[in-house]
């Protein structure tokens, strides 16, 4: 089958929305059967899936290093909307600095992101699949 | 390259969610790198228009006079379900920007014409 | 052609019917998360998702089914992957 490449937007939080497990799954299925995902957005409750202070318990599903090495693995990027995770307490080091606040949550592979990064996934991609 | 033509749905009211506002962001983001981008409003979406919104009230900022920014930012395919209007006793009168008014068939086939959905 | 995706109950969500009613004649309704109920249930909109799976425009995530304890009474069991070729026959996709 012709292979495409997709974009991806996660607007789901990691916990509590069925939504970002979804659209973990689908990656997976799409990058096993030799599509590309060209990159994951997070935009509203999805950049929740950006932090790693995340502590699942320990015989649960830990999304964020599923994201993590699945993104590492094949290679594709994780932006997290700025502006959405600055409001939902997610933030870099360099944010962190600019905000004067004590602390930090978000490192690579995840980096944040304007949503001019989205439009730039949007161009770069065949097919965009939104997931709640 | 031609620009993919981007539909930005609304479906949902303003102020119990966030919704409304994270797509408005979106859409003034979107249409500095895209110029083919449409905005629709359907089902509960169309409250988001209404001109007479104080959420103060809630503790929350008032975004709607921000959909005034469409047009500067060129984005000017903004659309709204007849029918929704109907069902919740609304004009266009009552809206705060000027829309294009289509009833289901043509929606339908605007919504066809796009390239990539998002949803809201 | 659009692959609208449906993610909650019918019976707790109007996000079935607004979407069957914006659906156009080449739209697949793929249910996946909570929306499988819709597949299952008994709601106003099944003897529409009839016609639709009649025509082979109804499809419902396979593991979603398995993980909610239900068999599908209508539509076509589908996998992820299965979800990735429809979204590669697809132009666009349409989450509700």
């Amino acid at each position: 089958m012709h292979k495409i490449k997709i974009a991806i937007l996660v607007s789901g939080p990691p916990y509590g929305k069925q939504g970002a497990s979804s659209a973990y799954q689908f990656c997976l299925a799409a990058l096993q059967t030799g599509h590309e995902i060209v990159g994951v957005f997070f935009y509203q409750n999805g950049v929740l899936n950006s932090s790693y202070l995340l502590s699942p318990a320990s015989d649960e599903v830990n999304l964020f290093k599923l994201w993590q090495t699945l993104a590492l693995q094949y290679k594709f990027p994780l932006e997290v909307c700025v502006s959405a995770a600055l409001r939902r307490g997610i933030v870099d080091s360099i944010e962190a600095r600019l905000l004067a606040l004590p602390h930090f949550n978000l490192e690579k592979p995840f980096v944040l992101s304007g949503l001019g990064q989205l439009a730039e996934l949007s161009a770069k991609a065949d097919r965009l699949v939104q997931f709640l | 390259m031609k620009q993919k033509k981007i539909g930005i749905i609304n479906r949902a009211a303003t102020y119990g969610n966030t919704q409304g506002r994270e797509a408005l962001d979106l859409t003034l983001a979107l249409s500095a790198f895209n110029e083919s981008l449409s905005v629709f409003f359907i089902n509960d979406g169309v409250y988001q228009l209404l001109i007479n919104q104080h959420p103060e009230h809630i503790l929350q900022k008032n975004f709607s006079p921000l959909f005034k920014m469409l047009s500067l930012y060129e984005v000017n395919n903004i659309y709204v379900c007849a029918e929704a209007l109907r069902q919740r006793n609304l004009h266009v009168s009552d809206l705060l920007i000027d829309v294009c008014i289509l009833d289901k068939a043509q929606l339908i086939q605007k919504l066809a014409e796009q390239n990539q959905l998002l949803s809201f | 052609m659009i692959l609208h995706t449906i993610h909650s109950s019918p019976l707790d969500s109007f996000a079935l019917q607004q979407c069957l009613a914006l659906l156009s004649a080449n739209d697949t309704l793929l249910l996946i998360e909570d929306g499988v109920f819709a597949s299952q249930a008994r709601h106003p909109w099944l003897v529409a998702l009839e016609t639709l799976s009649k025509q082979g425009r109804l499809r419902v995530l396979s593991s979603d089914l398995k993980a909610r304890g239900i068999e599908n009474k209508i539509g076509e069991k589908c996998s992820y992957s299965d979800f990735v070729i429809l979204v590669a026959k697809h132009t666009s996709l349409m989450p509700w």
